[in-house]
């Protein structure tokens, strides 16, 4: 079958979903009232409140949400074969994504554009505010482990990258020296920073960098993650502007070059789908398609950092209630096209089955690898760029989106844990050098616990990354829930997410916890107790909230005494 | 035909395809009450009053925009869309694409200002001036 009938069904089924589906709940379910003075109207400062054009804010929106995890997650799940990580990021998309960044943006406008932790605390309680931040240090911890896992897995598989990929940092910075402190306009230094590292991933296909077994007694995999841990120790002390900032004008760029480089190589090649509908051999070790398919893709079917940027500043900028569909429905698929392109890149992008069982030899096995392979051969086959410079390039975009989470996630902790050190008085905890060093510390030995000695299996937490994902969607869905029983609306089109969400995230933690007691990981098997105490603690925040709400209602609508 | 002023600046949260899991927008924008990208909010700050005295002054009368730079996706369209129906030239419409920093007033198509934010007197008279050639009343809102 030819991959441009994934292509046109999945598009044409997101169209459908945006058109009717959204419609449909915007009119009937939110009730979107195109006179309701948005926060954006009411505060106005043009500071924080800005009424903005929705087609701006949909650029900005999108932007915020796409990055690296929707590329991951579809490149593991296509190991049950390609048809279930379809239908799940379709159907994922149309009535989980779309509803849960949808409804966290009118929630978030409906309530003077607070942010969703706090809506956590004023529409459901003070417990589950407090769950809420111990899911977000949960995620963070996760995500740093996962993505160094994957940048060194790259690096490995693809040394020319290694030069063009570490050269951006210096491109950034020089970058970030001019447009910051130098005052210079942003055209010049953003184009030609792309085009030096589009240079030096041609010239990174001449000088491939690998480092070799053994030194410091370490495997090469270990060493990168090692290095790369150290970078993002520095890099998250740095000031913002002089890395962080600037990295987000190449990053910006790659997103669509990459987005368009598929899509026009899809078109123009036609690959046909190698990878089998259904998945029958999958290699030994593999989890069950139900449930870890549903957190294994996150990013890309329903993500609950989404609504963090939904209700952080898109609700802020929003003029017209009205315009909540367009940015916040159209962004969910919007990253449900980048997912789409990865299943496409990771099951059409080989010449023959066997090849692409060779990758996916295990679980965990193909992943980025896959996507990069699979990828390249498409931009090849379709577009006429050379092979190694088409390889070279997606591993850098990907290393690149990586990198930066990495950058902003050690970050992200140590602010959290100086933040610790003031609500318990512990001094230590609020010097910089300290809080990094533990949140380091956290993140590798998670990485080195999961994957042993070598970090090489580091990649099979990342079912454990997705639980947390979903477990803040679904927060995100209970404080939407529980204001729709408030006003009185129908409730199941986000009750029926969000228990799904629920089920199969504590079934996943079940499963994982029952294979991590077998396999002797006692560090994971703590982390999934904990997880899963969050997910119970979750689902027993929503029956209460529900109660309580039902309660409420029967009580104003019993006979006046 | 409504004057048209895009303020160019970047707003305070991370963006830009840098990866959807490590977003510091709303509950992790501040750290026990200190922003987290301090210079970034000066600029914000400093450009809230001229946002306020040119909305005040002008209302719905005027085509207002404030776009983070890295939007380009957004920024640029917009841009284009100005030059054409403005008729800015070749050589103004490429010198704005050009020196566009990040924090500039762009009115009609053509830069205005750049680097620091400019009295907004300034603004206004130039607003103004082009109503007047194009027979808009300039009424105060």
């Amino acid at each position: 079958m030819s991959a441009i009938y994934l292509a046109v069904i999945g598009l044409a089924a997101f169209a459908i979903g945006y058109f009717f589906y959204s419609k449909f709940i915007a009119e009937r379910i939110y009730r979107l009232d195109p006179d309701f003075q948005t926060p954006s109207h009411a505060m106005e400062d043009g500071v924080d409140y800005v009424p903005t054009n929705k087609f701006v804010l949909w650029g900005h929106h999108f932007t915020s949400v796409a990055g690296a995890a929707p590329i991951i997650g579809p490149a593991i799940a296509v190991i049950w074969g390609w048809a279930p990580a379809f239908l799940w990021v379709v159907f994922g998309t149309i009535f989980f994504a779309g509803m849960h960044d949808f409804g966290a943006i009118w929630a978030s406008v409906r309530n003077k554009a607070r942010s969703i932790g706090a809506l956590t605390e004023d529409v459901v309680g003070h417990r589950a505010r407090s769950l809420f931040m111990i899911v977000i240090f949960l995620l963070l911890l996760m995500v740093n482990a996962v993505f160094a896992t994957a940048i060194a897995k790259l690096f490995i598989n693809f040394p020319s990258s290694v030069f063009p990929a570490w050269s951006a940092i210096a491109v950034a910075v020089v970058i970030g020296y001019l447009i910051y402190r130098k005052g210079v306009g942003l055209l010049w230094p953003s184009i030609i920073g792309v085009v030096i590292l589009y240079i030096n991933v041609y010239l990174g296909d001449s000088m491939p960098i690998s480092l070799s077994d053994g030194t410091f007694g370490l495997a090469a995999n270990a060493q990168w993650i090692l290095l790369l841990f150290f970078y993002a120790a520095i890099a998250s002390l740095l000031p913002v502007w002089l890395l962080l900032q600037p990295r987000d004008y190449i990053n910006g760029l790659q997103l669509f070059v990459g987005l368009g480089l598929m899509y026009c190589a899809v078109i123009f090649l036609s690959p046909t789908v190698v990878a089998p509908a259904f998945n029958e051999n999958v290699p030994d070790g593999t989890p069950p398609l139900i449930p870890l398919l549903f957190v294994t893709i996150a990013c890309g079917a329903v993500s609950g950092f989404h609504g963090l940027v939904s209700s952080g500043t898109t609700s802020k900028q929003l003029a017209k209630e009205t315009d909540a569909r367009f940015v916040g429905y159209f962004g969910a698929v919007g990253e449900g096209a980048l997912a789409l392109a990865a299943i496409i890149a990771t099951t059409a992008g080989f010449a023959t089955l066997a090849e692409w069982e060779g990758l996916y030899n295990k679980f965990g096995g193909g992943s980025l690898t896959a996507f990069v392979n699979g990828g390249a051969n498409i931009v090849h086959g379709g577009l006429g760029l050379p092979l190694d410079f088409s390889t070279t390039l997606l591993t850098v975009m990907a290393i690149l989106f990586a990198g930066t989470t990495m950058d902003t996630g050690v970050r992200l902790q140590r602010y959290i844990i100086q933040e610790w050190g003031n609500i318990y008085s512990i001094p230590p905890l609020t010097n910089n050098y300290v809080s990094t060093f533990i949140a380091i510390a956290a993140c590798l030995g998670l990485a080195f616990g999961a994957g042993g000695a070598s970090g090489a299996g580091g990649l099979t937490i990342w079912p454990l990354f997705g639980t947390t994902n979903q477990l803040l969607a679904g927060l995100t869905l209970l404080v939407v829930s529980v204001m729709l029983v408030k006003l009185s609306r129908p409730v199941w089109y986000t009750l029926v997410p969000l228990t799904f969400l629920l089920s199969m995230t504590i079934l996943a933690l079940l499963f994982q916890l029952w294979e991590f007691y077998a396999q002797g990981k006692w560090f994971l098997l703590f982390l999934d107790i904990v997880i899963l105490v969050a997910a119970i603690l979750v689902a027993l925040e929503a029956v209460s909230a529900f109660m309580r709400e039902k309660a409420k209602a029967a009580q104003a609508s019993g006979p006046a005494v | 035909m409504k004057p048209s002023v895009v303020l160019v600046r970047e707003w305070e949260q991370q963006m830009s395809g840098s990866g959807c899991c490590g977003r510091l927008e709303g509950d992790v924008l501040g750290s026990g009450g200190d922003r987290i990208f301090p210079e970034r909010r000066v600029i914000m700050e400093a450009m809230g009053p001229l946002y306020r005295r040119l909305r005040g002054r002008f209302g719905d009368g005027l085509d207002l925009l404030v776009v983070d730079p890295r939007n380009q996706i957004s920024m640029v369209p917009r841009l284009v869309r100005d030059f054409w129906r403005y008729g800015v030239r070749w050589g103004d419409a490429l010198r704005t694409l050009r020196d566009i920093n990040s924090s500039s007033v762009v009115i009609n198509g053509r830069l205005f200002s750049r680097g620091a934010w400019p009295p907004a007197e300034a603004v206004i008279v130039e607003i103004e001036r082009f109503n007047g050639a194009n027979g808009v009343e300039n009424v105060p809102v």
